[in-house]
């Protein structure tokens, strides 16, 4: 069964989003998602085209600017709700952990 | 001496195999070959380098296209990111875009494999599912019209080498466009699975070696044209066809490198090798007709001839052809004419049991159709018992004796201009019963 496009996000579509909350380039997402997680994850150039590609044309985020072959881009109403959503479902997945694994003592 | 700079090698990896393509891309470079170029026709041109550990990766650009002279700006946007990263793109085929980086710990070009598997599919949308369904399309139309050929024309059709041959081309390229379809959809079905679960898309690698056979075939069949038309004038078709292929493609290559657009040049890389080879169709070499080979006019290579059905010397007039050679079906003209008398027959074999009763029944049909004149008879069926055969059609027609001769895989369409006698006959019956 096709797994459905961002019905869940992973780790890299997360942090892109959410380094947008402010207007910024697509070459300078790549070193703020890795100052933001102290290195824990990267994004690769070709993850950070694409992952553009695929949030313009769904309304995730919109091209604010574009100096030279630089665009600038800023997250939409849709994208942050996408973003809250996705914040929820890490949160409930994580008060879970702590209550199921919690009661057995792990 | 001098120093061989390219080196140039089939691509057997499917285009949206980047495990396979990577692999073999990172044995080349450590053998000493880095990526130059890649093509649509599938030689990959390598150029001489010192031998390294070389990484390299693959990414898909939905927005770009190999109908562009210049590089899109997507290409170009994405070049800016990956050099930010340290990634020299290396080449590109219409969405697929390989970049290489000496660095051992460079940031992957990919780092979401979900990600990467939509932009596959969105490439392979654009490009790799319309051509291969127009392929499939323009194969089962081209099939349909030749089945319906052989349906209504089966002795003709199963004895040319001509519509013999292009039936198996049509049938391997329709054959060939569903198989890289479903192994396709085999592969995005089995990448979803893989990337839900965190892991990577799945790799045909195994299919490799499925593929180099797949491909010697498909040379080996485009050769055996020379089975069918004169060398020469395969040789050329051959040829045009590969000028149009590669000369399209090397034409916007050089252009794109170029940087340069012009739509008179592009019209021209299609016009020229599209009149070149109507030029070879046109061609006398091409019009040779391999259905009516003269094989011979002794008269031993024949199975009857007029002095042993008469008795009186027959001298020469005999005339042999072959009127068409197939694995399935074969059909020889025997003729004679000497003296005032002439004998002319027919003989089909057919070596195939598939279409036997088709063939039979065709040859019948046309033996009852054809007439003299307006007031010929029609044919009559006559005892089978004194032929040892299982069917015998007979017509006397306007002072012609007509006899159509059914054996289990040989049907005999005889003709003489008199009526022949018992002793004749019973001639006949032996000879064609060898």
């Amino acid at each position: 069964m096709p797994r459905e496009k961002f019905q869940a996000l992973t780790e890299q579509m997360f942090y892109i989003l959410m380094c947008l909350r402010n207007e910024m380039c697509g070459m300078d997402i790549m070193s703020r998602v890795e100052a933001e997680t102290n290195g824990r994850v990267k994004v690769g150039p070709g993850t950070l085209y694409n992952l553009l590609e695929q949030f313009l044309e769904a309304g995730f985020i919109r091209q604010t600017r574009v100096e030279g072959r630089r665009r600038s881009y800023i997250l939409t109403e849709k994208g942050l709700w996408t973003l809250r959503d996705e914040y929820r479902r890490i949160q409930a997945q994580s008060a879970d952990y702590r209550r199921i694994m919690g009661e057995e003592g792990l | 001496m001098a120093q061989h700079n390219y080196y140039y090698k089939f691509c057997s990896h499917a285009i949206y195999d980047y495990h396979g393509l990577q692999s073999e891309l990172e044995g080349m470079a450590e053998k000493g070959w880095r990526l130059d170029r890649a093509t649509g026709y599938g030689l990959w041109r390598y150029r001489a380098a010192e031998p390294k550990r070389v990484r390299y990766e693959i990414t898909y650009v939905s927005a770009a296209s190999s109908e562009q002279l210049v590089p899109t700006e997507d290409e170009l946007e994405m070049e800016e990111y990956c050099a930010a990263a340290g990634w020299e793109k290396a080449a590109s085929l219409a969405q697929m875009q390989i970049y290489c980086n000496e660095a051992p710990d460079a940031v992957p070009l990919e780092t979401d494999e979900v990600a990467r598997l939509r932009s596959i599919q969105a490439s392979m949308k654009k490009n790799y599912w319309p051509n291969h369904f127009i392929l499939l399309g323009l194969m089962a139309f081209q099939l349909v019209l030749r089945l319906s050929l052989l349906l209504r024309n089966p002795v003709e059709t199963l004895t040319s080498r001509a519509d013999v041959y292009l039936l198996g081309l049509v049938s391997w390229a329709l054959v060939s466009a569903v198989v890289n379809l479903v192994l396709y959809a085999l592969w995005s079905v089995r990448s979803e699975q893989a990337v839900v679960l965190g892991l990577p898309c799945v790799s045909q690698r195994s299919y490799r070696w499925a593929r180099r056979i797949f491909m010697a075939c498909s040379g080996a069949i485009l050769l055996g044209m020379v089975w069918v038309w004169p060398a020469l004038a395969s040789a050329l078709l051959i040829g045009a066809i590969l000028v149009l292929v590669i000369g399209i493609e090397e034409y916007t290559a050089w252009q794109k490198k170029a940087k340069k657009s012009s739509t008179a040049g592009i019209l021209m890389a299609v016009v020229v090798p599209l009149l070149l080879m109507g030029m070879v169709i046109a061609s006398p070499a091409f019009h040779f007709q391999p259905n009516s080979n003269y094989i011979a006019d002794e008269p031993e290579n024949m199975i009857v001839t007029l002095e042993e059905l008469t008795g009186a010397p027959s001298g020469s007039g005999h005339e042999i052809a072959d009127m068409g050679t197939t694995p399935f079906a074969s059909s020889t003209f025997y003729h004679q004419d000497w003296s005032g008398k002439m004998i002319s027959y027919s003989v089909y074999e057919l070596k195939t049991p598939l279409f036997r009763d088709a063939c039979v029944e065709s040859v019948i049909t046309g033996f009852r159709e054809w007439k003299y004149n307006l007031n010929s008879p029609d044919p009559v069926e006559a005892d089978p018992g004194r032929w040892n055969a299982e069917q015998v059609w007979h017509c006397e027609d306007d002072g012609y004796d007509r006899w159509l001769i059914i054996y289990e895989t040989r049907v005999v369409s005889f003709t003489a201009d008199w009526v022949l006698v018992e002793d004749q006959l019973a001639i006949l019956a032996e000879a064609f019963a060898f």
